[in-house]
């Protein structure tokens, strides 16, 4: 038996680097898409799994397809069928289902996600087109109950030039703003997003009446807590609090989550002459300037971060890079004290209250 | 000797690229612990939400003109899902309390100013308030609310007796094209 003599020197790089390999394990963080975001009839639908961090060592992907008619009611369900398993993967993963589904679908696939000792799923479910609910909008992303997680509906502008453009919009905002943006993607099972059959036309907030003309379906869409008309001219984009109701360039992606933070998180404005008040619980606009201070550092931050927004008499602790602050073609984060309450708002909106 | 330093050297490399790769999103036992119960509260999507009449809402009209609040009759209609906003939050400036033959508070919630109109889009934001405006209460479908009251900065500005749920057909405003 060959047996060498370990020394001390030798004894402690050996233990550094086990200890080195295991804390480098990271829980795996991922997102999923599907594309086209809402397919018509036997049209190809590619699945697709981005990996934002961590070690990933299987997954699989399945489906469900069930058939529903035009009260909405599931008439029938197929079994679960596995369509592939990935081991060690390199992402991101893609599986094009050839053929894609019939007309009056509901298709739900699942990402069974294994990595780091840790197990996760992603399940999503989407409407084939056309939905055969009449006057209803369409489930194109959805994860969870409508009374228990946020709800954005897309409504096409009738200036849109080509319907495809705004279904493939609709993709990008999912994918490319809720799904960067570092906090708001963790709550992968939070947010349901719809595409609305009926167009509106969002108006110029500079040289039109200032309403948005909603489309003829509008008093089915008031469950939502986010509608959005995507829109192709560039206007001056604004927003009807009362509606939940904004415009947006549909090639634009930072309007559409700073409007999310007042629609989904009631998040007050973060720019002097802005729209501001102060939440009881977690707010991020404070009426006094001793009141920011006195919360700083339950926030997470300095008593020096509290600063006034312009001379507009209200106060703050994120600085200006938060989303609040910003708005338009660029994706800010979300910082701290914004974080806060979006938790505390998805909670809250997940225990039904 | 040379061989253990190179080990040495070798796990301090693998923990630098390890703590850079943990900067892009930390671990945060915390967090994932609240995206755990959060995750066994949602349910799953049902696309027979619209026949639930448990979670259903229905809507108020109201106009403001010449300094005050008329509701509009007509319009009581059940709508799917349940009203968007967080209930019993006063913290808004407009603030809707709905109560019970009673006057026992049921409910409330609150928002900005209803006319109030949000140009938060590019370099110059701006915000404005229509001194003329229809807009809708939301209140969830519980037939027990038979009158509503409006304040506003803590000054009560109106109360409504209101119709019961499903009094009334939908006063559709609305316009646009079907798509698809």
């Amino acid at each position: 038996m060959n047996t060498r003599k370990i020394t001390g020197y030798q004894s402690l790089a050996y233990v550094s680097l086990i200890i080195t390999m295991f804390s480098c394990k990271e829980n795996p963080e991922t997102f999923a898409i599907h594309a086209p975001i809402y397919p018509g009839n036997a049209e190809a639908v590619t699945y697709t799994l981005n990996k934002i961090t961590g070690d990933v060592s299987q997954v699989q992907l399945h489906e469900t397809i069930q058939t529903i008619n035009a009260s909405g009611t599931v008439t029938a369900t197929s079994a679960e069928a596995l369509l592939q398993t990935w081991n060690n993967p390199s992402f991101p993963l893609n599986f094009t289902k050839t053929g894609g589904y019939a007309t009056n679908r509901l298709v739900t696939y699942r990402f069974d996600v294994t990595g780091n000792d840790k197990h996760y799923t992603h399940t999503i479910s989407f409407a084939t087109r056309p939905y055969p609910v009449p006057n209803q909008p369409a489930p194109v992303y959805v994860v969870g109950d409508v009374n228990r997680v946020m709800n954005l509906v897309f409504i096409p502008d009738r200036d849109i030039p080509a319907i495809s453009t705004f279904y493939n919009a609709v993709k990008v905002d999912i994918d490319e703003v809720f799904h960067r943006e570092d906090y708001v993607r963790r709550f992968r099972r939070s947010y349901n997003f719809f595409i609305n059959p009926f167009t509106g036309h969002a108006h110029d907030y500079d040289t039109e009446t200032r309403d948005h003309e909603v489309p003829s379906n509008w008093d089915q869409l008031s469950f939502a807590q986010g509608k959005v008309i995507l829109h192709d001219r560039d206007i001056r984009d604004f927003a009807e609090p009362d509606k939940h109701l904004f415009s947006a360039e549909h090639y634009v992606k930072g309007t559409l989550l700073h409007e999310s933070g007042h629609n989904f998180y009631d998040l007050a404005d973060e720019y002097g002459g802005g729209s501001h008040w102060q939440e009881a619980t977690l707010p991020n606009n404070w009426s006094s300037l001793a009141g920011c201070r006195a919360d700083a550092a339950g926030r997470g931050m300095q008593m020096s971060d509290a600063h006034q927004m312009g001379t507009s008499g209200w106060y703050k602790l994120c600085p200006a890079t938060c989303v609040m602050e910003s708005s338009g073609t660029a994706i800010h984060p979300y910082e701290k004290p914004c974080r806060d309450r979006i938790l505390y708002s998805i909670l809250q909106r997940s225990a039904g209250n | 000797m040379k061989y253990a330093y190179s080990i040495i050297l070798l796990s301090l490399i693998l923990l630098c690229s390890c703590n850079g790769n943990k900067a892009q999103q930390k671990n945060d036992p915390a967090l994932d612990s609240t995206l755990a119960k959060i995750d066994s509260q949602v349910g799953t999507f049902n696309p027979a939400y619209i026949n639930d009449a448990a979670n259903s809402h229905y809507a108020i009209s109201v106009n403001f003109a010449n300094n005050q609040f008329t509701m509009v009759p007509g319009n009581a209609a059940i709508r799917p899902g349940r009203a968007p906003y967080l209930m019993n939050d006063t913290s808004k400036p407009f603030v809707v309390k709905f109560r019970d033959a009673n006057n026992k508070i049921i409910g409330s919630y609150s928002f900005v100013n209803p006319g109030l109109l949000r140009a938060c889009d590019g370099k110059n934001p701006n915000i404005s308030i229509k001194d003329s405006i229809k807009f809708e209460i939301l209140l969830p479908a519980n037939k027990e609310i038979t009158n509503l009251e409006l304040s506003n900065n803590g000054k009560r500005l109106t109360q409504f007796t209101v119709p019961p749920a499903g009094a009334n057909a939908v006063d559709s405003t609305g316009g646009g094209v079907k798509v698809q």
